[in-house]
């Protein structure tokens, strides 16, 4: 299980994050090339085509990493209404429970169609946020293990890269409507004009409505209850030129609502979260290879977020991404790619003097060779520089500066020993910066009473993740079942665990405000930089597909988990040192006939060790618990009397249980109807 | 041609699907001649495995759910009349047709049309532009000899993932 991890991840739920990651994760930004012709090229070859895993598009079956695909059909009889729940459906990947589509997950980088999704002051992803539904979704295609050496800054972890349909290609017009328990009440809907050949815009827009019902204790004084809502708008222009070049336009806008709670602390965060993104993509096939750009602008807002009277934050994050590769065949053997990226943030907190600027610059390149038909190995290599800066007068510890640099590398290799046995092997070092807020004054970790802050500064270093990686992976034609077993191991160093929010100034009396004496020990609990660990751990997938009659699917994943600190997180968790298995199963059934299908779908995790902040006690404690163990069965039925309309009976978490001191999760029941046209 | 994926000869049945694979590759040329929108279907009228598969693969080819675009128009060839067609954007290669791959490469090259076939053999060793597989496994190989003196060019996402010779 959770191989990965979530790195640094902070935010909402600060240390459940660096937990999952921390330890789950002992096992992260960037992904490629969404100008594919999808459609064409999966006509031709009867199978995925991905471009995820090297920069270079290919059959999944080819690719030498490994990765899962999630396609519109498993999404269909999934029964999912978000993207943490189809991220649960595979081995290895947590994601952290909590009201729909807040959760964070154990897999390093998230991308939409290319664009990374990634809020770089917690460093930490809003599944919520992501202005794309589910009905809008080509596959989901999830790569293993560090990915920094292809993918860049945040993918020291993985990668998941979500491939939306083609306007230019895919029609794509419905309506949706759902409603049920707890003022469950939903609707989406996609129109897609076609001008001309090769040429569409697609507009979504949707809507969600829940009842906050999963708070189990009394919110504090003066904070204002929450129910979840989401509305999202987008528009995604694609054309085909007659030079054969391939232009993408996406806009967007995503407004979110979400109560959540910071695990087995008591406090709650009720969080606004706004974003609007642009990105353009243009691709051409030239006599010195197929060349990409990639533009993207994207403004993260929280305009307000709450713990308790007078503990109120706000911030924007501002992200410029540029992006420019060549992707050439020199021989017919070999292809090189090679990229440059320039990205540019700039995070604003109304708690912090002065904004915290980030300019990274990165070079990589890709070598794809193939020794034989059955024999293939991809190296990549990437440099980062980074200035990350925060100067001003009103700075109480004076300027910050930090130049991060560092070299990420991949090393893959296929071996097809016959049509139905594939053999990969990797071995990757991947690399993660810690996020604005840990490295520099936002102002959330400072009670800023008499000048003091908590922010570590300096002293942080860049995250590192290696792992090395054997997958195998076998097709039983005659009955129509793939198989995969792959096992790894990850060792992961200078893991940086945070404490955001005015939490440590609330209970902390020594913090508040840090004297001379105690400051050392404070900025030490706001930020730890030295928790490292190991991780081993075997996944085993079984799969039948079919749109009629059975299918099913199983997975099963074990991890054991070696935490470590070092001295200067020994005040921060001072009894990481627990060896841990952790072990996660999915198990699926369906079957599907005439105008009906049926599935149902049960998830075992066992007790997973999560990183929390005890303020129940006499005296507040930082810890490793483990969270308890969770099974869940979740059935669906749909029947479709005609093909443009489709109603689904849903049900999810049969049997509920509690997230933890503060949070349940409860059972929802819920009827959906689509109408295509 | 497509005689694995269409006829009986390599004992697999002929399924849209597999004809898909042959005219998704026309998609990827990214130099077609204006104008040319005839799919020829080459064949030797005197054996009759290659008369049989020519007619399998019309019959796909013509099948409404193909979706083949609107401007290709597909026609069965006697090989020893190929010289006297003209207006053709690629030409398909029936069944046993072994004996006139020379003839064909030299066909493709001088009138700069794509030669298709479901021997993997005829890219390999350079007659054909491109041969296709669909079982066990989709195979595209390309001969880049017989494309670049054909003047004919792939996209390079095509190229990516394909085997060129």
């Amino acid at each position: 299980m959770a191989q990965s991890g979530l790195s640094y991840s902070i935010g909402k739920r600060p240390a459940a994050l660096a937990l999952i990651c921390l330890l789950a994760c002992l096992s992260s930004a960037h992904a490629h090339g969404q100008s594919l012709d999808y459609q064409k090229l999966e006509g031709m070859f009867d199978e995925p085509v991905t471009s995820s895993a090297t920069g270079k598009p290919e059959r999944v079956s080819d690719t030498a990493a490994t990765m899962d695909i999630i396609t519109q059909d498993d999404i269909r009889r999934s029964g999912a209404r978000d993207l943490a729940t189809l991220l649960r459906l595979l081995p290895g990947i947590e994601t952290y429970r909590g009201h729909n589509g807040s959760e964070p997950f154990s897999i390093g980088s998230l991308l939409l169609n290319g664009r990374e999704i990634y809020l770089a002051a917690f460093g930490q992803n809003f599944l919520d946020t992501i202005p794309v539904e589910l009905e809008e979704i080509r596959q989901i295609e999830v790569v293993r293990g560090p990915q920094s050496g292809l993918y860049g800054f945040n993918s020291g972890d993985g990668v998941i890269n979500i491939i939306t349909v083609d306007p230019a290609r895919d029609d794509l017009d419905y309506v949706r409507a759902r409603g049920g328990s707890e003022a469950l009440r939903d609707g989406a809907a996609s129109l897609t004009v076609q001008p001309a050949d090769g040429f569409g815009v697609r507009l979504t827009a949707a809507t969600d409505h829940e009842h906050e019902t999963g708070f189990t204790a009394p919110r504090g004084a003066g904070v204002q209850a929450m129910n979840p809502e989401r509305r999202i708008f987008s528009a995604n222009a694609s054309a085909y030129l007659p030079d054969h070049s391939h232009a993408t336009l996406e806009v967007s806008h995503s407004d979110v609502s979400l109560p959540l709670t910071v695990p087995e602390v008591t406090l709650r965060l009720n969080a606004r979260l706004q974003e609007d993104a642009v990105k353009a993509d243009y691709t051409v096939d030239t006599a010195v290879g197929r060349i990409g750009a990639l533009f993207s602008y994207n403004a993260m807002m929280v305009p307000e977020a709450q713990t308790a009277p007078n503990s109120r934050i706000s911030l924007n994050d501002h992200t410029l991404d540029g992006r420019l590769n060549d992707l050439v065949r020199l021989t017919s053997d070999d292809d090189v790619r090679a990229e440059f990226e320039a990205r540019n943030e700039a995070v604003h907190s109304a708690s912090s003097p002065e904004p915290v600027s980030t300019l990274m610059l990165a070079g990589s390149a890709m070598w794809d060779h193939r020794f034989s038909s059955s024999l293939s190995m991809v190296n990549a290599v990437r440099y980062y520089h980074g200035d990350i800066e925060q100067s001003g007068p009103a700075l109480v510890n004076g300027d910050f500066t930090y130049h991060p640099h560092g070299v990420a590398d991949n090393s893959s290799l296929i071996y097809k020993l016959d049509s139905d046995d594939t053999l990969r092997g990797s071995f990757a070092r991947g690399l993660a910066l810690p996020s604005e807020l840990n490295v520099a004054q936002l102002g959330l970790t400072s009670t800023s009473i008499k000048g003091q802050s908590l922010a570590a500064g300096p002293s942080l270093s860049t995250w590192t993740n290696t792992e090395a990686r054997v997958t195998y992976d076998h097709q039983f034609r005659d009955e129509g079942v793939s198989a995969r077993l792959s096992l790894y191991e990850q060792q992961s160093d200078s893991l940086t665990a945070l404490t955001p929010l005015p939490i440590l100034a609330s209970v902390l009396p020594t913090c508040n405000p840090p004297t001379a004496r105690t400051l050392k020990t404070c900025r030490t609990l706001a930020a730890g930089n030295g928790l490292s660990g190991t991780a081993r751990g075997a996944e085993i997938e079984f799969e039948h597909k079919s749109t009629s009659g059975p299918t099913w699917g199983l997975n099963y994943s074990i991890a054991y988990l070696q935490p470590h600190a070092t001295a200067d997180t020994l005040l921060l968790v001072p009894d990481i040192g627990h060896d841990q298995t952790v072990q996660k199963a999915n198990l699926h059934a369906g079957y599907g006939w005439e105008q009906w299908n049926a599935d149902v779908r049960l998830l075992y995790t066992s007790p997973t060790p999560t990183l929390t902040l005890d303020t129940l006690g006499a005296l507040p404690k930082v810890a490793v618990e483990n969270s308890q163990t969770i099974v869940t069965i979740s059935p669906r039925i749909g029947w479709q009397p005609v093909e443009y309309l489709s109603v689904e009976a849903s049900a999810e978490n049969l049997w509920p249980y509690r997230i933890n001191a503060l949070e349940k999760e409860g059972s929802l029941y819920y009827l959906t109807v689509r109408v295509s046209y | 041609m497509l005689a694995c994926l269409l006829g009986p000869v390599c004992g697999g049945a002929t399924t849209l699907k597999d004809v898909k694979i042959g005219i998704h590759v026309i998609d990827f040329v990214t130099n077609a001649p204006a104008g040319r929108a005839g799919i020829g279907i080459v064949y030797d009228p005197r054996i009759k495995e290659s008369a049989e598969d020519a007619q399998l693969i019309l019959d796909s080819l013509s099948s409404p759910a193909l979706h083949l675009a609107p401007g290709l128009k597909p026609q069965l060839i006697d090989v020893r009349d190929l010289d006297d067609t003209a207006n053709l954007r690629v030409v398909m290669v029936a069944d046993h047709m072994k004996s006139f791959y020379d003839s064909l490469a030299e066909f493709g090259r001088r009138t700069r049309t794509l030669v298709l076939s479901s021997d993997l053999d005829c890219a390999r060793s350079g007659k054909c532009t491109v041969s296709v597989a669909s079982a066990p496994r989709v195979e595209v190989i390309v001969s880049s000899q017989q494309a670049q003196a054909s003047g004919i060019q792939f996209s390079e996402a095509f190229r990516m993932m394909v085997t060129e010779y």
